[in-house]
Formats: C-alpha cells, sequence, structure tokens
C-alpha cells in the first residue's frame, strides 16, 4: 500500500495536481509516521502555497534541526510569507564558509599549495589558512552533494532576507557565497547580477573565482564534466555586465550558439540585445527584443529592455498597444506599470508618467528600471533636488551600476555644483570605464572647469570607445558637438571648424550649432562665411539672440570690407578724371548761347517723360528684370 | 557642330536607354528632360522614321532588350533578374505613390513588439497536436535575427527605387508637417527626417565598396541620391563631389546634373568643375544652363547654344535656355518672341513659363500676360507655374492681394519653386509687410543662391527695416551675383553710406557708374568683357555722379564733390562730340547746379554764380533759392564794384 501511495503522490506532483498529492501524502505520513513522509507532505504544502501548513509539519518533527533540506524547507516559507526575522533566526547569520569552493582549491589540492581564498579571507596569514584549507576541502568532500545544494540554498534565501531589510552589502556576500559554495545555485547568481550588486570589474573576478569544475552532471559518465562545466561557464558569461570584456562575452555566446544552438534561446538573445543596447545599436537590439517577445510573448526578462528601446527609437504606438495588453493580462506585474510609464514619459505626460513608474516601484521595491523612471520624471521637468534623492535610491539599491551615479552627476552639472558632480561620476568610472556617454559627462564636468585639453581628451576617448563599439556616429552627435566646442575654447579653431561641419553632416540642425560655427569662423576672420552660417541658424530660430548678436557683429565686420580691388578702382578713377578734363574743355571752348537753346528744349520732353534716373528708395525697380 | 549620322544614331540610343532607366528609377523628371532631346533631332532623321514605318516598329521591338546590356556588371543583371518580381511590385506602388509601402519591398522596416499576436496565444493553437509540433519548433528559430540594416543581394537599381520612395515620403511628410506657407512650422524647422537613415545606409553601402574613388562598382544612380542627400545636410563640397561622379559614370541622368549646376554658385566654380566633367554632349548642355543661371553673357555661351540647337533644332529646353539668356542680356524682344514660337509649338509645356510671365510683367504687356494665363490655366489649374503666372497677371493689374493669394497656392503645390517665393516677396513689399517679404526672399535664397533678386529684396526689405548692415549684405551678394547692373552697385553704395562707410561707398558708386557706362557704350555689340578695364565712356548717370559728389562733401573732400557735381551737370550735354545726345535739364542736373552755385559762392566766384544761378532761373528749378543767390551775389559784387571804385578813387 505504501508503495502504492508513493508511486500516486508522486505523480500527481508532476501532474501539478497538488491537492491529490496533499490528499496522498497526508495518508501516507498517516500509514508510516516517518519523519521522510511528514518532510514530503511539508514540501507538498510548500508547493501548493499552503506555508503555514508546512511548516507546522516541520515544525512537529525535529528534523527542522537536523536536516539542512527540513531547515531550508522552512526558511523558504518563512521568507515566502514575508517573516525575515524568522527566517534569519531559523537559518543562523553565518554562511558555512568552510563549504566555499574555489577555482584555485580545485587546483591547489593537487599542488598542495595555498593563496590567498575569497576576498575576505585576505587579511589573514597564510599558515592558519593552509591548515583551514586542508579542513575544508576534506569536510567539503565529506559532505553528502545534496545537502551541499541545501547549503547554498540557505545562504541564498539568507540574501534575500537581508535584501529584504534593506542591508545590501550582507546580502551581496550572502549570495556570493551562495554560489561559491554551489555554482549551480543560479537564483543567487541571477539576484545579483539582475540587482548589479556587483561592479563589471567585480562581477568578471568573481567569475574567475568560481570553481565550475565542481560540477557533476552524471555521476556515470566523468567525462561529461569538464564540458558541462564550461557550459555552465558561458551561460553565466552571459549575464555579465556588457561593459567589461567584450570580446570574452562575444566568445562565450559564439560557443554556445555554435556547439549548442542556444542562438535562438531567448536569454542569449536577450544577452545579446544588451550588448547592442549598450552600444547604441538601438534597431538592431530592438529587432532581436522584438523576436524574443513575438516567441515569447511575456518574457518578463526582456521587458525592460525592450521598453527602453521602443523609448529610444521613439516607438510611442508600439509603447500604447504593448502596455494596454500587459494592462490586460498582468495588472500585478510591477513591468506593466513600468510599460504605462514609459508610455507617458514618451509622449512627455511628466505627472502621469511619475505616478505609474512610482507604482511599480511600489509592487516591487527593488525594481531598477522604475526607480530610475521616477527619478528621469524629476530630472524631466528639472526638479533637480528630488531628482537627486530618487537617484540616490536607486544608486543604493543598485550599488554595481554606474548609472545611477552617471544620472546624480549629471544632475548635479546641471545644478552646477561641479565638484559633487565629479565625485559621483568619479564613482561611476570605477564602476564601469567603458561607457561613452560617462565618459561624455566627465569631459563636460572638466570643459565647465575651464579644463579645455582634458575635455577635448575625454570627449575623444568617448567617441573613440564608441566608434570600438560600432555605434552608428548618429548616436554620437552629442558628444562630437562636445568636442567641437571644446576645441573652439581651446583656440583649435580648424578642427572646431572641422568637427561643427561633421555635426551638421550627421543631420543635427539646431540654430546653437550653426551660431557656433559662425562663431569660430568670426574668429578665423572669415566674416563672410561666418554671416552664411549665422543666417542658417537664425533661419532655424528666427529669434535666436547669440545668433543675432554675432551676426551684427559680423555684418559690421563685412561692412568694412570694400567692393573694389586697388588697381580697379584707379582705373574708373583716372577714366573719370579724364572726364572731368574733357567736360572743363568743352565748357571753355563752348559758348554759351547754343547751349542754353538745347537745354530749354530738351528740358520739355524731360517733362514729358517724367524724373528718371535712379530710385534708389523705390521699391520694385529691379524686379523681374 | 553637325554630327554624323553614326554619331546621331549612338547618341540617340543612349537617349533612350536613359529614358527607359531614368523610368525605372522614377526619375519621372529626368525621363520626360532625356525624351524631350530624344524627340528635338532635326526633322529629316524623324521623316526617315515616318517613312519606314514597318520596318521601324521591329526596330522598335528590338530596343527594349537594349536595357539589359546596360547592366555592365553581369552580377547586377542577375541580381535584377532575380528581384524581378520584387521591384515590379515595388515600382507600381512607386507609381500609385505609396512611397513607404515601395521602400518596405526591398527595405522591410522592423516593426516592433508591441502586443502578441493572437494565433501564440490562441487556444486553438494549443489544442492540435501537428501545431503543437510547430509550437516547440518556435523556440528554435532558424533564421538568426540580422543586425546589418542593408540587406546584402540588392541590385542597385532595387536600393536605389527603395531608398528614392523613402526619401520622398520623408518629403510628403516634412511637406505634411509644414503645415501652412510662412506658417511657424514652415521652414528649415522641419526637416525630411529621413535624410539621415538614407545617409547611414548609403555611406554603410559605399564604404563597403571602396569608397568615392572606386567607380567600377556604380552605375550612377545611388550616387546621385547620395550628393542629393549630402546636400539636404549642408555638405555642399561633399555633395558636389558625389554628384560629379554621378554624372561622369552615368552623363544622361539630367536630375543629378540640375543638382550639380545647384552646387555651382560662381563662374569661378564651374571652371573649376568643367575638368572633371565627362567630356559628351551633356556637358555642353549643362555648361549653357549654368551659363544661364549665372548671367553670364559671353560669346562661347552664344556659340555653344547655337551648336546644341544645329543638333537639337525643335528642342524646348534649349529654346527655353535662349530666351532666358535674351532675357537676362535685357533684350526682350528677342526673348519674347522665342517664348512666343516656344509656346506655339508646345501649346501645353508650362516649364519655364512663369519666367515668360515675367518678361510679359517687365515689358508690361497686358493683353499677351492675360492670354498666357488663360492658355496655363486650361492645361492645368494646378501647376504652381500657372499660378505665378496668375500671380503676376493680378500683380499686373494691381490686385497684389489676389496675386498673394496665387503664389501661396503655387507654393502649396510644390514648396520648392523659387519662382513663387521671390515675386511672393515683390508682392509683400508692395503691400508694405515687410516680415513676410523678408521671409520670403529668404526662402527664395535657401533654394536658390544664385537668384541676384531675391537677394536684392532681402536688401531692400532689410533697408526699410532700417537694418543697414544687414541690407548692406544683401545687396553685395545680389551684386557679386549680378556684376554687370549698375542698379546693385548703387543699391551697396547707398547701403556703405547709410552705414557710414563713406570711403567704400563712394568706391560702390564709382563701380555702378563704370557698369553703367559700360551697358550704354556695349550692349549693342552684345559682349561684355570686365567692365572695369575700359576706361569710362559713354553717358554716366547724374544720379550717381550727384550722390559721390554729396559722399565728397560729407567726408569733408570738397574740391572732389565740386568735380563730381560739374560731371553731373555735364551729362546734360552729350558725352563727347561724337554727337551722342545728352539728357538735358533735370532734376539732379538742377541741384547739381544748384549746389555748384552755392560753391561757387562760397569760393567767391560770383561771376561763375550769376552765371549758374541765372540758368537755374531760366530752368525754372529752385527759382526761390536761385534768386536768393542772384541778389546776394549782385549785392556782393556792387560791394567789390564800390570798393574796386573806391581803389579807384584813391
Amino acid at each position: 500500500m505504501q508503495a502504492y501511495l508513493r508511486s500516486w503522490r508522486q505523480s500527481a506532483i508532476t501532474r501539478g495536481q497538488l491537492e491529490t498529492a496533499c490528499f496522498v501524502s497526508d495518508k501516507l505520513l498517516a500509514l508510516t509516521n516517518s519523519e521522510e513522509d511528514a518532510f514530503a507532505l511539508a514540501q507538498t504544502y510548500f508547493a501548493a502555497g499552503n506555508y503555514t501548513r508546512a511548516l507546522s509539519f516541520l515544525s512537529k518533527s525535529d528534523s527542522a534541526q537536523t536536516s539542512p533540506a527540513a531547515r531550508y524547507l522552512a526558511a523558504h516559507c518563512y521568507v515566502k510569507q514575508n517573516k525575515h526575522e524568522e527566517a534569519l533566526d531559523l537559518l543562523g547569520e553565518k554562511n558555512p564558509v568552510h563549504l566555499v569552493t574555489t577555482s584555485d582549491s580545485a587546483r591547489r589540492k593537487l599542488q598542495h599549495l595555498s593563496n590567498g581564498l575569497s576576498s575576505k579571507q585576505h587579511g589573514k596569514s597564510k599558515l592558519p589558512s593552509r591548515t583551514e584549507r586542508a579542513d575544508r576541502s576534506e569536510e567539503r568532500d565529506r559532505e553528502d552533494a545534496s545537502n551541499i545544494k541545501y547549503e547554498a540554498g540557505m545562504c541564498y534565501l539568507r540574501g534575500v532576507c537581508y535584501a529584504k531589510q534593506n542591508s545590501f552589502d550582507r546580502a551581496k556576500e550572502c549570495y556570493k557565497d551562495a554560489v561559491r559554495i554551489d555554482v549551480q545555485c543560479f537564483e543567487a547568481f541571477d539576484q545579483l547580477m539582475k540587482n548589479s550588486l556587483m561592479s563589471p570589474g567585480e562581477e568578471w573576478d568573481f567569475l574567475e573565482s568560481l570553481n565550475f569544475d565542481s560540477i557533476q552532471p552524471d555521476p556515470g559518465d566523468p567525462n561529461n564534466a569538464p564540458e558541462a562545466a564550461d557550459f555552465t561557464r558561458n551561460l553565466y558569461i552571459t549575464r555579465l555586465s556588457k561593459y567589461a570584456r567584450p570580446d570574452d562575452f562575444n566568445t562565450a555566446i559564439e560557443t554556445l550558439s555554435t556547439h549548442y544552438h542556444l542562438g535562438s534561446n531567448p536569454d542569449v538573445l536577450l544577452s545579446k540585445a544588451e550588448i547592442l543596447f549598450t552600444s547604441s545599436r538601438y534597431a538592431p537590439a530592438l529587432a532581436i527584443t522584438s523576436e524574443i517577445l513575438e516567441a515569447d510573448p511575456y518574457n518578463f526578462a526582456c521587458m525592460p529592455l525592450h521598453l527602453a528601446l521602443l523609448h529610444q527609437l521613439n516607438h510611442t504606438n508600439a509603447l500604447f498597444a504593448l502596455s494596454h495588453d500587459l494592462a490586460d493580462t498582468h495588472p500585478h506585474e510591477p513591468c506593466t506599470w513600468l510599460a504605462v510609464g514609459t508610455y507617458y514619459l514618451s509622449t512627455n505626460r511628466i505627472p502621469e508618467a511619475r505616478s505609474y513608474f512610482s507604482k511599480a516601484s511600489l509592487m516591487d521595491p527593488h525594481f531598477g528600471p522604475a526607480w530610475i523612471g521616477f527619478a528621469h520624471t524629476f530630472a524631466a521637468e528639472g526638479e533637480g533636488d528630488q531628482a537627486i534623492a530618487a537617484y540616490s535610491t536607486a544608486a543604493r539599491l543598485f550599488q554595481g551600476t554606474h548609472l545611477p551615479q552617471l544620472f546624480l552627476g549629471m544632475q548635479e552639472i546641471a545644478l552646477g555644483n561641479l565638484t559633487i558632480a565629479r565625485e559621483y561620476l568619479t564613482t561611476a568610472y570605477n564602476l564601469c570605464d567603458r561607457d561613452p556617454l560617462l565618459i561624455n559627462e566627465i569631459g563636460v564636468v572638466a570643459y565647465m572647469e575651464d579644463d579645455y585639453t582634458s575635455a577635448v581628451r575625454h570627449f575623444l576617448l568617448a567617441l573613440s570607445i564608441a566608434e570600438d563599439n560600432e555605434a552608428p556616429p548618429q548616436q554620437n552627435v552629442s558628444t562630437r558637438l562636445n568636442l567641437a566646442h571644446a576645441l573652439r575654447r581651446a583656440g583649435r579653431f580648424h578642427e572646431a571648424l572641422e568637427q561643427f561641419d561633421e555635426v551638421i553632416r550627421l543631420g543635427l540642425r539646431e540654430s546653437g550649432v550653426f551660431a557656433s560655427k559662425g562663431l569660430v569662423l568670426l574668429e578665423l576672420e572669415q566674416p563672410f562665411d561666418a554671416t552664411v552660417s549665422l543666417h542658417e541658424a537664425l533661419a532655424i530660430s528666427p529669434q535666436d539672440p547669440i545668433a543675432t548678436d554675432l551676426l551684427t557683429k559680423s555684418l559690421t565686420l563685412l561692412e568694412s570690407e570694400g567692393v573694389l580691388g586697388g588697381a580697379d578702382e584707379e582705373a574708373v578713377d583716372v577714366g573719370l578724371r579724364n572726364r572731368l578734363a574733357e567736360v572743363r574743355q568743352q565748357a571753355m571752348n563752348q559758348s554759351n548761347a547754343p547751349r542754353q537753346q538745347r537745354r530749354v528744349i530738351r528740358q520739355q520732353e524731360e517733362d514729358e517723360e517724367g524724373g528718371d534716373g535712379m530710385d534708389l528708395d523705390g521699391t520694385s525697380d529691379p524686379r523681374r528684370s | 557642330m553637325a554630327l554624323s549620322s553614326e554619331q546621331q544614331t549612338e547618341l540617340q540610343t543612349h537617349l533612350q536607354q536613359a529614358v527607359v532607366a531614368c523610368n525605372e528609377r522614377c526619375l519621372y523628371f529626368a525621363a520626360k528632360w532625356a525624351a524631350e532631346l530624344l524627340n528635338s533631332f532635326p526633322s529629316s532623321a524623324h521623316d526617315t522614321h515616318d517613312d519606314a514605318s514597318d520596318t521601324d516598329v521591329d526596330d522598335d521591338n528590338e530596343l527594349p532588350p537594349k536595357t539589359q546590356p546596360s547592366n555592365h556588371d553581369r552580377c547586377e543583371g542577375r541580381l535584377e533578374a532575380k528581384e524581378l518580381p520584387r521591384y515590379l511590385l515595388a515600382k507600381s506602388l512607386f507609381d500609385c505613390r505609396e512611397y513607404d509601402r515601395c521602400a518596405a519591398v526591398f527595405l522591410p522596416s522592423q516593426v516592433p513588439h508591441s502586443r502578441p499576436s493572437q494565433d501564440v496565444l490562441s487556444p486553438t493553437k494549443l489544442h492540435s497536436t501537428p501545431k503543437s509540433k510547430q509550437r516547440a519548433s518556435l523556440s528554435v528559430k532558424p533564421h538568426k535575427p540580422q543586425p546589418v540594416q542593408l540587406p546584402k543581394n540588392l541590385s542597385q537599381k532595387a536600393l536605389f527605387l527603395a531608398l528614392y520612395a523613402r526619401y520622398l515620403s520623408g518629403e510628403k511628410r516634412k511637406n505634411e508637417d509644414s503645415e501652412t506657407i510662412l506658417g511657424p512650422a514652415d521652414g528649415p524647422v522641419t526637416a525630411n527626417k529621413e535624410v539621415a537613415g538614407i545617409l547611414a545606409i548609403l555611406e554603410e553601402y559605399f564604404s563597403a565598396r571602396g569608397g568615392i574613388q572606386d567607380l567600377s562598382n556604380s552605375q550612377g544612380w545611388l550616387d546621385y541620391l547620395y550628393g542629393l542627400m549630402l546636400m539636404k545636410t549642408k555638405s555642399d563640397d561633399l555633395a558636389k563631389q558625389w554628384l560629379l561622379r554621378s554624372v561622369n559614370l552615368n552623363p544622361y541622368n539630367w536630375s543629378a546634373w540640375l543638382e550639380l549646376g545647384s552646387l555651382v554658385g560662381s563662374v569661378e566654380e564651374l571652371q573649376q568643375i568643367s575638368d572633371h566633367l565627362p567630356q559628351n554632349i551633356v556637358k555642353f548642355l549643362f555648361y549653357i544652363y549654368c551659363s544661364q543661371e549665372l548671367f553670364l553673357q559671353t560669346p562661347e555661351v552664344y556659340n555653344s547654344l547655337a551648336q546644341m540647337l544645329s543638333i537639337f533644332p525643335s528642342s524646348a529646353f534649349l529654346a527655353q535656355q535662349k530666351a532666358l539668356l535674351h532675357y537676362h542680356a535685357r533684350d526682350h524682344d528677342t526673348a519674347m518672341q522665342i517664348f512666343d514660337n516656344l509656346l506655339t509649338a508646345h501649346p501645353h509645356r508650362l516649364d519655364g513659363m512663369e519666367i515668360f510671365s515675367n518678361l510679359l510683367y517687365v515689358l508690361p504687356n497686358r493683353p499677351k500676360l492675360a492670354t498666357l494665363a488663360s492658355t496655363a490655366s486650361d492645361t492645368d489649374k494646378f501647376r504652381p507655374e500657372t499660378n505665378c503666372i496668375l500671380g503676376n497677371y493680378y500683380s499686373l493689374i494691381s490686385e497684389h492681394e489676389k496675386a498673394v493669394l496665387h503664389f501661396r497656392r503655387a507654393l502649396t503645390l510644390d514648396r520648392t519653386f523659387q519662382a513663387a517665393w521671390t515675386l511672393m516677396g515683390h508682392e509683400y513689399i508692395e503691400l508694405k509687410n515687410t516680415q513676410a517679404a523678408i521671409e520670403s526672399y529668404r526662402r527664395a535664397v535657401d533654394i536658390n543662391r544664385k537668384d541676384y533678386r531675391s537677394w536684392y529684396g532681402l536688401g531692400q526689405g532689410y533697408e526699410m527695416l532700417e537694418c543697414y548692415s544687414y541690407s548692406l549684405f544683401y545687396y553685395q551678394r545680389a551684386a557679386a551675383l549680378c556684376p554687370g547692373d549698375p542698379k546693385m552697385w548703387a543699391a551697396v553704395g547707398n547701403a556703405y553710406s547709410k552705414c557710414g562707410k563713406i570711403a567704400n561707398a563712394i568706391q560702390a558708386y564709382k563701380r555702378a557708374l563704370a557698369v553703367g557706362s559700360q551697358i550704354d557704350t556695349t550692349s549693342s555689340f552684345g559682349s561684355t568683357q570686365d567692365p572695369l578695364s575700359q576706361a569710362i565712356g559713354g553717358a554716366l548717370d547724374p544720379q550717381l555722379l550727384f550722390d559721390i559728389a554729396l559722399l565728397y562733401e560729407r567726408s569733408n573732400q570738397f574740391s572732389e564733390a565740386a568735380a563730381f557735381m560739374e560731371l553731373c551737370l555735364a551729362q546734360e550735354e552729350g558725352a563727347d562730340e561724337g554727337g551722342e545726345e545728352g539728357l538735358g535739364v533735370t532734376q539732379i542736373t538742377s541741384r547739381a547746379r544748384l549746389w555748384l552755385a552755392k560753391w561757387s559762392y562760397g569760393c567767391g566766384e560770383w561771376e561763375r554764380t550769376m552765371e549758374l544761378a541765372n540758368e537755374l532761373c531760366q530752368d525754372g528749378v529752385e527759382v526761390e533759392e536761385a534768386k536768393g543767390l542772384v541778389r546776394d551775389v549782385r549785392a556782393r559784387m556792387a560791394v567789390r564794384e564800390r570798393e574796386e571804385e573806391e581803389e579807384g578813387g584813391e
């Protein structure tokens, strides 16, 4: 009968018929009254969402204290019920660091060498660490493989609890330990990456330190192990920040798509889209996210990126349709309200956008895009202080990404606090040194501090990074414009002129650009070309005061330029003088009388014709001629 | 320069191919131009065609395949053959003016995901077993996303058509966004949003094929489009290079020549590029066209025009150019005659007729203008040319409001119709709406920088607003474009004097003087050399002389002033003893006389003063002042006589 019930329970669980499973498990427990079956019943209740009942069964037996599996389940129940204190009490505060395995340790076991462990142990002297190490690997070997997984899971739960209590540093350490103990504990890894708890450099160091060799895919076939390790490593690489080491990233993607045909897997595609996004190639990135969502319409991992791209490329219609669809189908998903907020942001209805972003961030206080969007709404309205407050929250939540720091820096630049701005930007730069936008902002600070050589250097660097990223030049027009301005202020007018021309060629048609080009031309003492350029500025924005001022100035310069060359002038003068001499001669020679007559006669004709000659003030003389 | 019959046949073949090729790429105007030219060979050639009508039909049948060899690149031919069905669809859509659809045939635009397609979620999909298999395949899609913007393996023809359609759809949208003429959204504020995208594609395309240096990989059409786009982004130098490349590769695309012509801003530039032009018959046509646009009047232009007319005797295009040349030379009667003939030969041809209406306005010849207006209206009421003619007509009968209405209508039909902008500017000046006039002129010069009338109009507008340094700049541009017109230089001089730059003003006036005298002496010979290289001969304009004199007076150079006043006075007489008649007494010369009288009074030359003042009294001008002077002088003379007497007495 027990066997029958067990198989019944198992099949019910696989079919997802949890009521049946509960019923059967209950009977099974009544039959055997074994701890094992109590645990199984608790697990079933957990799966069915009855966390309290699961807990009560777990607490009845004392297995919760002894078996890691039961402890894990109990803690999980607490976490699910948002009872983080209780969960922490149950889990204890200490991570089982003795179970940590690192990539070095595997090698070291063979070579009996020890040199530095996880970053925490660095301070300790070498000798104890060696003994510890020996102990540890033995301990680890002694532990049951499944227990190790539960220990990692508990580390993860600990991290979740800390994160809920807003102590992100401890949460981060817990997550890291969880992954170190069990590389396959993806939940913890996902939390680390999703919340950007580490900077791009840290992420890579962490990944290097992981011991993928500990993966044992199939006990029967040990030859598979290296391949599985490599595979997992590549999968993890696709989740890392896209700013550092694009080459490694590309090889990982390459391997995954060629060897394992994961090229069209949503996660791999998503990481591809992300890398396109970070290098400003929006249109192809959007093509990829669209493809992902075509296959899997409610892939919420992909959604924030898709929304960002739609916003960037100004597809308001698509945003509208998408947010309506999401609101109909998934009203309890923060992403839905992020979409609505993004739509309002795109259509420039800031107050609505703000309320929806705040709704999204209330639903999930750790939802980064919503926080950033929320802050953007303040920035869009020019409310610097509130924007800074909101960005700071985002910066606290997502310590690993440079974006909130960058935005903070931008806000401070807007407020004119250059020193503070520089601090924020330096922090951001320490987190990520490959973002053209960030380097552009640093250049702006240098520009505003009148350090033009440094500004020029930064703008050039930003442009060269963008070029390395194969970003379309249209995306970097503003950096190029900044470069042009910096060159102008640095007195390198010819180069500045080239850059301005390039900016105009790239299609930026603002009066300021033409006005600045005019200014450079004025500096180069080409008032005519300057005038032409300033006219273009005024054609775009007729009321531009700067362009008007400059135009007046350059026209005044033009006034003093003559119309004739010296030689021509002389020829005309000589001609006129000769004529004058002739006239005087004539006057001397001729008698008065015939002249008078002629004059009288001709005057009548003249009167009939009416006054002729040049009518300079008249309006329509040379018209249509 | 008569062509041998082989040469003529070859030219005909080229033109025929050009018409087909232009039509294939929907360059309708270039096709029309080439077709017009094709039909303007000497009539004898036509006659033989007509005689051998039966055999000719066969010949014509052989012609269309000749478009095939025009793709010298085999690969292109293969591609074109492969995409023929799609091409036909695109072409048809273009002809129906569905530009976006046409562009999407070859360059499908990415439609971003907005809501899940129905079939992914529909329950029927989950039910049936074969479809569920399909659904499994969804996750492993065979095709990879193409991050590259440009699909490979497109023939140049297809790419051109797609990009051109995209450009036109951008233009259409720009037109819609611009709303009313001279409204707030009209003008450079609204730009064609497609240009940047097209530029990016073409840049990628050409950089993948060796850039501007490698001529072998292009047929010249895409180069034309690239040049056009560069012009839209104000990169004129680059644009010129690409257009030159285009006309070298494919000389029978008149649109490319036109764009190139619009980039040529001066005679020097024309000289510069002429070395890089292909040596063929189209170059001559281009040269004639450019010279006409630049108001050149050299004998070479007339020569080559005559040569071309011997090859294409019945070409309406050439006739129009000839008429324009004569019109610019102020030879109004000849110009009118040519236009008349043109209109009789091609009664439904409206191209360029707005200039004819300008001519009729200037003459003025109201009945003819009215006839022209009604002919044009009969042909097509909704052509910008028609509306310009009507506008000119209403302007002539002083109904300026109506004239503006028609010019506005012309512009609604085509915002790049430059003549209408200029004419509307004139009307606004008449209506004393200076701001609107300035704006209109500005748009006119935006479209065509070589239009000196609009520059002049801008100068006038700003002069009316008393912004003299602005008006100076515009007058200078006008004078630079049309250095043979004394009015331009006089205007420049006037503006200089208003700005207080007297030395420059005098220079400008002198130049006007020189140019003006040149016109009088040389216009009968029909040739202009550098006007300043010749000594000043012929009649001088007394007004200019008077103005110069006044300027010298202002700068306290009284003897110079007096000299010019004398010159001015002398214009009453003939210039030389050579029998030329003077102008007689005019307002200006009388004022000069008065000035001189006062001047000699100031110098104490009583006799001269008396003489001049008496002349003034005789002429009946400024009599009061002259009489006063006479009295004064008499008194002085009396005093002097008395003194002399006294001296004698002593």
